[in-house]
């Protein structure tokens, strides 16, 4: 039982990694890399829950930010070609 | 004031592996079953992101792990967590994704329209929506577009 919720989010990253390769369009692999942003940010809540020096919750709240300010720029870029 | 030590110990440690220890608090067992929810409902979403046969029905699942899942596994560590700031950073880290999450989505979802992906549609319920035709109905722009597809075969 041990490394369970952590190994099926891993796995679960990794399945929705294969829809961000394969996505017939680039709007599904923004939104497929932007739920592996989400897992990622899960994923690190729970090392830093465990962990002795609590800045990993730190370094998920600024992940969590930064996917979501990247996605926008993102869509941003590929709706006007820029990015001003 | 902090205690570092009794969060090695307990169910959730030793389902994650961080070293299990030997006495569980009642709030470590109350944060387990919300952990492990959550963690089903984002393996099912990742399933879900992975096999649906569409953009916009893919939305859902992801939306699912941007919203159900994350709350449901940050909160249950909250309960779980015997140090208050570690609850109150959870609580930050959840809100914000909460907020940021469903905005994102709907960006995305709003610039692929725009961009002029429409959703999939069965034949059959193309057929349906066409016949009872209303003009800037965006269900049938969309079945037409799959109807003209359609009229291009031989």
């Amino acid at each position: 039982m041990k490394l369970l919720t952590a190994t099926f989010l891993i796995v679960a990253v990794a399945i929705i990694l294969f829809r961000a390769i394969k996505g017939p369009t680039i709007y599904d692999r923004i939104l497929a890399v932007n739920s592996a942003g989400t897992c990622a940010v899960i994923l690190v809540c729970q090392f830093g829950f465990f962990s002795e020096p609590g800045f990993f919750l730190d370094t998920a709240l600024v992940y969590a930010l930064i996917n979501f300010i990247a996605t926008i720029a993102i869509l941003k870029f590929i709706e006007h070609r820029s990015l001003a | 004031m902090t205690p570092s030590t009794p969060s090695f110990s307990g169910p959730i440690a030793e389902l994650t592996g961080f070293e299990p220890g030997a006495v569980a608090t009642a709030l470590e067992w109350i944060g387990i079953a919300p952990v492990l929810v959550g963690t089903f409902v984002v393996f099912t979403g990742a399933l879900g992101v992975a096999r649906f046969p569409d953009f916009y029905s893919r939305v859902h699942p992801a939306g699912m792990i941007d919203a159900l899942g994350q709350l449901l596994i940050l909160g249950g560590l909250g309960i779980a967590s015997d140090d208050p700031w570690i609850a109150l950073k959870l609580a930050l880290i959840s809100s914000v994704l909460f907020i940021t999450a469903p905005t994102s989505t709907h960006a995305l979802v709003r610039a692929a329209w725009r961009e002029g992906l429409r959703p999939w549609l069965k034949p059959g319920d193309a057929q349906g929506v066409l016949e009872k035709d209303t003009d800037h109905n965006p269900v049938t722009a969309s079945a037409s577009w799959l109807v003209a597809k359609k009229e291009d075969r031989p």
